[in-house]
């Protein structure tokens, strides 16, 4: 059992076989959700995961395709429908 | 909308745009917009979003993402911001205001163009001034004020969070959509006991939460000067969306003007300025601000 606890929202998920650790988006981050991994290459650490601003600006900035990614919390991922089922 | 019979839930169609108008919306403006790019645009596309035959949810009835509370349409572009002069000076020489800085703003178009603006006549100052020594007593003091945080015990002490929901709140409950002078005095006293009891016990783990915790000891002050200016205005104002709960209309007339509030040798000076203070904007621009370089 670890003594921590589950954050509110997960903004950030990286894929760490891809991630090479160059710690660009660390670097753009505007408000610091991020800090570099002690190991060095592995991917950064997501410290404050209740600051993101869900930006997306550590994404386009990544270099590596799908090393990160950016994930709304449930409650703010929006809903669609085929415009074809609605009744009119 | 709904009280005129539509039914709940709206949905943004694109779908029936024609095509160009689509792929200016969605592909131009929503793709290459900064932050909707990955966020909507690239994410939205791998979820399986297509605007040529979904439609998307609206949440709420309305315009649900501009619907402030009426104590924050106070404070969104309108009312507040650096007191300045034709060269959008502040009372302290050398130092420049801009964009959203000033009052009345809130968009790009006057950020950059009021920077442009105030950034020529900041670097002309600037190249005439020398530089002067750095004064050690002042930088001493401002390190002793940024760093006492991490000298408090983080068992007993309040963190940036803590301290800033507190203002949040006292500024919600006090400096609400009507003013009335006995609510914001009270507000006041809750700032400064926060400012001579909990301020000085507030701790931070590390420099991200201490650059937390200095904004919000700004978000203090900012919150003092809006209800200082808050109980100088005495009547209400259609314009900048105030209004007083305990002043009648007939007050309306004297408070059309500009108030001043600075502090001087630690003491708060509010002054007064009328309406037309910078005069005609046409001769005044030309006056202070030719710049008509040729390549323009
Ligand atoms: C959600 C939203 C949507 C908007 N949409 C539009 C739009 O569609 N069109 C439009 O024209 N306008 C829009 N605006 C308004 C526009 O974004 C702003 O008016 C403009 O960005 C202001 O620019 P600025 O440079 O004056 O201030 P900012 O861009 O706010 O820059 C101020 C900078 O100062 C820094 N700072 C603050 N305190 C300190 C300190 N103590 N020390 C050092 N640095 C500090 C801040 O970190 C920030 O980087 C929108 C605003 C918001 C919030
Ligand atoms: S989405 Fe923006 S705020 Fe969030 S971690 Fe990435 S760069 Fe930082
Ligand atoms: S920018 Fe991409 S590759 Fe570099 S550290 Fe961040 S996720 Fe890894």
């Amino acid at each position: 059992m670890e003594f921590t606890e589950m954050p509110a929202s997960k903004p950030i998920l990286f894929d760490a076989e891809k991630c090479t650790g160059c710690n660009s988006c660390v670097e753009i981050c505007q408000v610091d959700v991020f800090i570099p991994n002690p190991d060095k290459g592995a991917p950064p650490v997501v410290l404050f995961p209740g600051e993101c601003w869900y930006c997306g600006s550590c994404v386009v900035v990544c270099p590596v395709k799908g090393a990160i990614t950016l994930r709304h919390p449930l409650m703010n991922q929006v809903h669609w429908v085929e415009k074809s089922h609605l009744a009119t | 909308m709904v009280e005129q019979g539509y039914k709940l839930p709206f949905y943004a169609d694109l779908s029936t745009l024609p095509e160009t108008e689509r792929r200016v919306i969605w592909g131009m403006m929503v793709g290459e917009e900064g932050k909707t790019r990955v966020p909507v645009y690239e994410n939205y596309k791998n979820a399986g979003f297509d605007p040529e035959k979904h439609v998307l949810q609206c949440y709420g009835s309305g315009w649900t993402s501009a619907a402030f509370l009426p104590q924050e349409r106070q404070l969104f572009g309108l009312p507040g911001g650096f007191f300045h002069d034709w060269e959008l000076g502040t009372n302290i020489k050398g130092l420049y205001a801009a964009g959203d800085a000033l009052y009345a703003s809130n968009c790009y178009g006057h950020a950059a163009a009021t920077g442009y603006y105030a950034g020529r006549h900041a670097s002309k100052f600037a190249s005439s001034e020398r530089l002067v020594a750095v004064e050690r007593q002042q930088s001493g003091k401002e390190k002793t004020r940024v760093y006492a945080p991490l000298k408090n015990n983080p068992r007993t002490a309040v963190g940036w969070k803590e301290l800033n929901m507190a203002i949040s709140k006292t500024m919600q409950n006090y400096c609400g959509d009507v003013k009335h002078d006995e609510l914001l005095k009270t507000g006041l006293q809750r700032l400064k006991d926060y400012n001579d009891e909990v301020l000085p016990d507030t701790f931070a783990y590390n420099p991200h939460e201490l650059v937390r915790l200095l904004e919000v000891f700004d978000i203090l002050t900012v919150s003092e000067i809006i209800l200082r200016s808050c109980l100088a205005r005495r009547a209400s104002s259609g314009p900048l969306c105030f209004k007083r709960g305990d002043t009648s209309d007939s007050e309306t007339q004297p408070d059309r003007k500009l108030i001043i509030i600075k502090q001087e040798n630690n003491r708060i000076v509010l002054s007064e300025k009328p309406l037309d203070f910078y005069g005609d904007l046409k001769e005044n621009y030309e006056k202070y601000n030719q710049y008509y370089p040729e390549r323009l």
